[in-house]
């Protein structure tokens, strides 16, 4: 006899209360729920605010829990909506005082300062995208966000979101050139002065 | 360096930016953080439920009470309880209070023949202040007014305390008066209740 996934899983799995499953999926995907958060509103303070918020939610329909199939999937578009929600309410918190730390991991001052300023370079070049490109790419950062759960985010097909993410990267690889063009001309001026000095 | 390898250089720079871009790590602590706020949340829940069933409660009580007393001290001015020893007095003064309206009322003339309303009305007002005070007779009054008269037994049988007074003060000329009539009162005499026996037997 054909039984479905889920029906198996409620089977072998013992029952729990609604507020031990929801500390189940607190202490499970916090964390991710704070990066999806953080990739859009780019603001350590502001992405925490945003997870806190979006628990809330949960919670207060734990009684669907059992039934979703793809908890990360469901987690991050809640957390999702909320970040934007909370974006559009309190626009342009990101400042570059704002910028996260980067972890240290035995880098020097000279690397973090490089890496800061790769980081929002990046932001600003991001920030020129459509929209449509922009959130795709911004989702696609979050760490291990595979593009079916994109898909599920953003309520679009699979196929668009990986047509979105090559065009975005394409699009920011061109500016990137015309940036690195502009850099190596700036050189040559500086060495020909040089020279000539 | 050639557009190839600028090509190949802004990959790569793109690749390092975009992985750092989205490794964003939270504060130690946030999923205490969470469940500590979840915590909150729920207690607040809570209270925020015995609030509102103390209020309904308290409001439930007060309209209890409201309503006990209002109905404790709520007794109309207007509304006379009636004893049989009252009737008589009330009954003539609805009657005469009938009859007001009438004498100011002109008679309505058809063919020659002077037609007077509620004439039938009349005599059984008269009858009744000449009747003796008998509740049966009392009775028996009013169903036969109420059978003569049902155009005018609403405001007849409701009629306000000052409108008696200035019927009473202001008398109907007797001119206006119609003939008065006095009908003999059937007296039926009374069979004597036979007595049983022990038996039962009459």
């Amino acid at each position: 006899m054909y039984l479905p996934e889920q029906v198996i899983l409620s089977r072998t799995i013992p029952a729990q209360s609604a507020d031990e499953q929801v500390e189940a999926v607190v202490r499970l995907h916090a964390r991710f729920v704070y990066q999806v958060a953080y990739a859009v509103l780019r603001h350590p303070q502001e992405a925490e605010e945003a997870a806190q918020e979006t628990f809330i939610r949960v919670w207060k329909h734990a009684k669907e829990l059992s039934g979703i199939l793809n908890q990360r999937a469901w987690l991050a578009r809640i957390a999702w909506r909320v970040a934007v929600d909370r974006r559009r309410k309190h626009p342009a918190v990101a400042g570059e005082e704002d910028l996260p730390e980067l972890p240290a991991g035995g880098a020097s001052a000279e690397e973090s300062v490089i890496h800061s300023q790769q980081t929002a370079l990046l932001e600003r070049m991001i920030a020129t995208l459509p929209r449509e490109l922009r959130e795709t790419l911004t989702l696609s950062t979050v760490e291990e966000m595979t593009s079916v759960e994109i898909a599920e985010v953003l309520e679009i097909p699979e196929s668009s979101v990986r047509g979105r993410l090559l065009r975005a990267r394409q699009l920011l690889r061109e500016k990137l050139q015309v940036l690195m063009e502009r850099n190596q001309k700036d050189e040559k001026k500086d060495f020909k002065a040089g020279a000539d000095v | 360096m050639n557009s190839e390898d600028q090509k190949h250089a802004a990959e790569q720079w793109l690749d390092d930016a975009l992985a750092r871009y989205g490794a964003a790590e939270p504060r130690a602590g946030l999923e205490s953080r969470i469940l500590a706020n979840l915590q909150t949340q729920s207690a607040r829940r809570q209270h925020k439920w015995v609030y509102a069933f103390t209020a309904a409660a308290v409001l439930l009580f007060a309209v209890v009470i409201t309503h006990v007393w209002s109905s404790k001290n709520d007794v109309p001015s207007n509304v006379v309880k009636l004893t049989p020893s009252k009737m008589q007095p009330k009954v003539a003064a609805m009657a005469v209070a009938s009859r007001q309206p009438q004498a100011r009322r002109q008679p309505v003339r058809a063919h020659g023949t002077v037609v007077r309303p509620n004439e039938a009305k009349v005599e059984i007002v008269l009858e009744s202040a000449n009747a003796p005070q008998e509740d049966a007779l009392t009775d028996e009054l009013s169903s036969r007014q109420e059978d003569a008269t049902p155009a005018d037994s609403g405001p007849t049988s409701d009629v306000p305390e000052p409108a008696l007074v200035v019927a009473e003060a202001q008398p109907a000329p007797s001119s206006q008066l119609p003939d008065l009539s006095i009908q003999p009162i059937e007296i039926k005499k009374l069979t004597p209740i036979k007595e049983m026996d022990s038996r039962g037997k009459i």
